[in-house]
């Protein structure tokens, strides 16, 4: 009878805590999808790499279940306040603490229970979708096969299993520590708190500014120790922030009476300030949530940006081999290639010195991080450069005989296209006669020049000193796995002999389009997916509690909005002042947040090799993708509480 | 200043009619303090949120400064009711995010007052009710009659031309109620507000000028207290409710 009882009481509160329970589902499902990933045999295949794919997904998970964990004991905690007097009446019929103690838990167990069994279900789905992008990241082909995985069902149940312990166990306590009347009084509790003005709070608002400025400049320096200390002033600046911040707004409207009194300026910023005086500890955790969920994304963004450049910058061709050793030929290499790999074009070249370093000098003024590694600029001769434009099926090209081509990487090209000077060599004056800009294999040091090369005239060179030799190749399968290392090998053994004669390097380069590719994918499953494995579980859990903790009001909105209107507000204002509500609430704990990101994401976007970041624009629109990421997972639980919220607040 | 002419209402369905107002006429004049008595169910708060355009009657009609209230559309009902009326209630019913003088302020600012007078307005009115000391305090910590003090003004700051009290002193102590109810009595006289107050309470009608008294709907009585010493209207207030029976002769 009194479990039925407890069922239809908890099937009336649906609508506030449906938004919950969808997270809770989501949330299985996330963790079922991902660990799927890791026991998954097909997956372990792909590459030898990816056994170390658990180092990575299990500590996300097990964040992961801390945060879910914190979200249900935080919601428990709710649902108790919520509740708090049809428990207290069961106590007083003469239940004992504990047994309505296993009342509440078992309700909640149940939704957990269900929210797993339907989260693993979806989770299949998610899987389906992280293996498909898996398998084009190596260039698989995907076919649908609906798997069922027993060991990441149990995985999934194992940490199900300790987030409900976490949240059973600390809310268990609170209700065996309540007397009758705190629950049938609890909500009388919170009114103490409403509101304390104090001159601390308003000193607390300007510390915790300051330290948010000075956690962001030692952000910037990007020194390991500075940024763990900066961290710690970001997370002080939050707390502070949010918690002092409620004092911070009246003060601000009281000195400004002409903003304070107009439009509906009054009924926003109080009824902001006042649900910050009671959740400025939540606002400000959650606040630390979206400034770690950015970053996330943004990190995420970021790797996969340099994952997929790195697979266009490092190399064009199938196999390149490149050495600093002129003199010696790359007969080992060879005879290793004509036995192990199939290959249908060759091309073996050099890369010159020449007279001065007039274009390094131009692309220094112009790329701020460039890493010159050659003294002079690098040359090429026009006929090698026509038969490897053939041989990567570039279109063919034209050069005066009198003439010189730029061939660099993508992010130079407008900074050399604007380059008009003559090239003089050895007393000869070249005009330019275009820039290129296809992948070159130009990113290393090695390979074709270091970001840009010059193309000759053949005559040109002739006298001038070769400073490496590389062999190109294109084949007919892709050169991985053993058959990769086995020419690593011999890399090594050859380097034992060579003459150090520039004491900066002392081995080849060897590189393959097909292993770049394969490490890049790996990394791409080692790094992506885990920052936004959390970043979703991150966003969900933080918008759940925001949503939670407004719906968890609609009778007080609802009182307020009823007077509003007895005292003849108009409707549309009414309506704004909501929206307004709404937006200002919800916006609250992202501001500080994007501010952080955009900082963060500049200082990383430094840290990258040049042209890793081709432009500003490309760090804004990784930027701006991060945010838009960001905002259509929390847009949508905005939009569910703002259509429940105003249906059940505004009078008809 | 209001006219209520033959005003209806009724509840319920096709098969089970409430009559809760009964073909009810009465006049109020300008600067008129009104009080309006009778039992639960007799249908003065029903009358009163007739009146205030919070409901809607079911026949009649009902006149304030000349303008027919239940011809007003649905949408300008909001605009009439910030502009023309203020409003005491018996809960007081302050926003409590909001401070004392910000309370009172709403009144103002829902009505697009220009919000470099609303500080001046304000104070002048909390002057008027004695609520300087407590303006920035917020309603949960104030006394109750500092509340319902707070809600007079709220009534009166924009210059209402009717004040609808519903059982003001409701939830007052006997000190604060006549404290309360010598304040309005202050403003129906000194500042010339029309009062309409509906109470279940002698002692606080005897405050009025007129008191009404409704019985099932109708208009039962009426009494006038001009020229008497409240002692003397109280009494007499109290003959009639005991010859109106119900709960109301319990009070006595």
């Amino acid at each position: 009878m009194l479990s039925k009882l407890s069922f239809r009481n908890a099937k009336r509160q649906a609508r506030d805590y449906l938004v919950y329970f969808i997270t809770i589902t989501l949330s299985a499902a996330l963790i079922y999808a991902f660990n799927g990933l890791v026991v998954s045999p097909e997956i372990k295949r792909l590459s030898k790499l990816l056994v170390n794919l658990p180092l990575v997904i299990v500590p996300a998970s097990v964040v992961v279940v801390f945060i879910i964990g914190w979200l249900i004991y935080y919601t428990m905690r709710f649902m108790l306040v919520r509740r708090s007097r049809e428990l207290g009446t069961y106590i007083l019929l003469g239940l004992e603490n504990r047994q309505v103690a296993r009342l509440f838990f078992m309700e909640n167990l149940t939704i957990g229970c269900v929210a797993l069994l339907i989260g693993i279900a979806l989770g299949n789905l998610i899987f389906q979708y992280l293996r498909a992008i898996l398998l084009w990241l190596f260039h698989i082909p995907y076919n649908f096969s609906l798997s069922f995985s027993l060991k990441a069902v149990g995985l999934t149940l194992i940490y199900f299993v300790v987030i409900y312990l976490f949240a059973l166990v600390s809310g268990r306590k609170r209700i065996r520590r309540m007397k009758i009347y705190d629950l049938l009084y609890v909500e009388r509790q919170n009114e103490d708190e409403a509101v304390k003005k104090s001159r601390n709070r308003r000193r607390m608002f300007t510390m915790s500014i300051i330290c948010g400025i000075i956690g962001t400049l030692l952000l910037i320096t990007r020194h390991l120790l500075l940024c763990l200390l900066g961290t710690v002033f970001i997370i002080l600046f939050l707390y502070g922030f949010f918690i002092s911040f409620s004092s911070g707004v009246p003060a601000f409207f009281d000195k400004r009476p002409l903003k304070k009194y107009a439009n509906n300026n009054l009924l926003v910023f109080r009824s902001l300030a006042s649900k910050l005086t009671t959740m400025g500890v939540t606002m400000a955790t959650i606040a630390l949530l979206f400034t770690a969920t950015l970053i996330s994304v943004g990190l995420g963004l970021l790797f996969s940006n340099l994952f997929q450049r790195n697979e266009v910058m490092f190399t064009c061709y199938d196999l390149f081999i490149g050495s600093s050793d002129v003199a010696s030929g790359f007969d080992e290499y060879k005879e290793y290639i004509s036995s192990h790999i199939s290959v249908h074009n060759e091309y073996e070249y050099y890369i010159y010195e020449g007279d001065d370093d007039s274009v390094m000098g131009y692309v220094e003024s112009k790329v701020e991080d460039y890493y010159r590694y050659y003294q002079k600029d690098t040359l090429m001769r026009m006929s090698d450069y026509l038969a490897l434009r053939k041989m990567l099926g570039y279109p063919e090209v034209q050069m005066a005989p009198d003439g010189y081509i730029i061939h660099c990487m993508d992010y130079l090209e407008n900074a050399m296209v604007k380059y008009n000077e003559p090239l003089i060599i050895r007393g000869y004056v070249l005009k330019p006669c275009g820039v290129y800009a296809e992948s070159f294999t130009q990113a290393l040091w090695d390979g074709n020049g270091r970001h840009f090369i010059l193309v000759v005239p053949d005559k040109i060179v002739e006298e001038n000193m070769a400073v490496s030799k590389i062999y190109a190749a294109m084949t007919n399968e892709p050169v991985m796995g053993d058959v990769f290392d086995g020419l690593q090998e011999i890399r090594v053994n050859r380097s034992d002999d060579s003459e150090f004669w520039t004491g900066v390097y002392s081995y080849d380069t060897i590189l393959a389009s097909a292993a770049i590719r394969d490490e890049n994918a790996t990394m791409y499953a080692m790094f992506v997916f885990p920052l936004f494995y959390l970043a979703l579980v991150l966003t969900m859990a933080a918008a759940t509690i925001l949503t939670i903790q407004l719906l968890s009001d609609v009778n007080r909105y609802k009182k307020q909005y009823s007077l509003l209107n007895d005292l003849g507000m108009d409707k549309n204002d009414m309506r704004r002042a909501l929206r307004h509500q709404f937006v200002l609430f919800y916006a609250m704990p992202t501001l500080p947040p994007m501010f952080i990101c955009i900082v963060f994401m500049f200082a990383m976007g430094d840290a990258f090799d040049a042209g890793v970041i081709m432009s500003q624009m490309h760090l804004w629109s990784i930027i701006g993708t991060t945010f838009a990421i960001f905002f259509a997972i929390y847009l949508i639980y905005i939009a569910a509480s703002y259509t429940s919220f105003r249906r059940n607040v505004l009078p008809d | 200043m209001l006219k209520v002419d033959r005003v209806e209402k009724y509840y319920g369905n096709r098969n089970n009619v409430v009559k809760a107002l009964d073909c009810i006429s009465f006049d109020v004049a300008d600067s008129e303090f009104i009080a309006i008595m009778g039992a639960s169910g007799s249908g003065k708060t029903t009358l009163l949120n007739c009146i205030s355009t919070i409901d809607t009657v079911s026949g009649g009609n009902i006149l304030l400064n000349g303008e027919n209230v239940t011809d007003i559309d649905e949408r300008d009902l909001a605009r009439f009711r910030r502009e023309r009326l203020g409003f005491v209630f018996q809960e007081f019913n302050l926003l409590d995010t909001l401070t004392i003088e910000e309370n009172i302020s709403i009144a103002l600012t829902i009505n697009h007052a220009d919000p470099s007078l609303v500080k001046e307005r304000v104070h002048k009115a909390a002057v008027q009710l004695g609520l300087e000391d407590v303006l920035r305090k917020f309603p949960y910590q104030v006394s109750g009659g500092q509340k319902q003090r707070a809600a007079c003004a709220r009534a009166i700051v924009n210059n209402q031309s009717l004040i609808l009290a519903d059982e003001p002193t409701g939830a007052l102590d006997s000190k604060a109620s006549k404290n309360l109810l010598e304040i309005m009595s202050n403003m129906n006289k000194e500042m010339g507000a029309t009062i309409l107050m509906v109470t279940h309470d002698a002692y606080c009608a005897s405050y009025a000028s007129r008191v009404l008294f409704l019985k099932d709907g109708r208009l039962f009585n009426e009494l006038l207290g001009a020229g008497k010493q409240r002692p003397v209207f109280y009494h007499e207030i109290l003959d009639v409710l005991a010859l109106l029976g119900g709960d109301v002769s319990d009070v006595i």
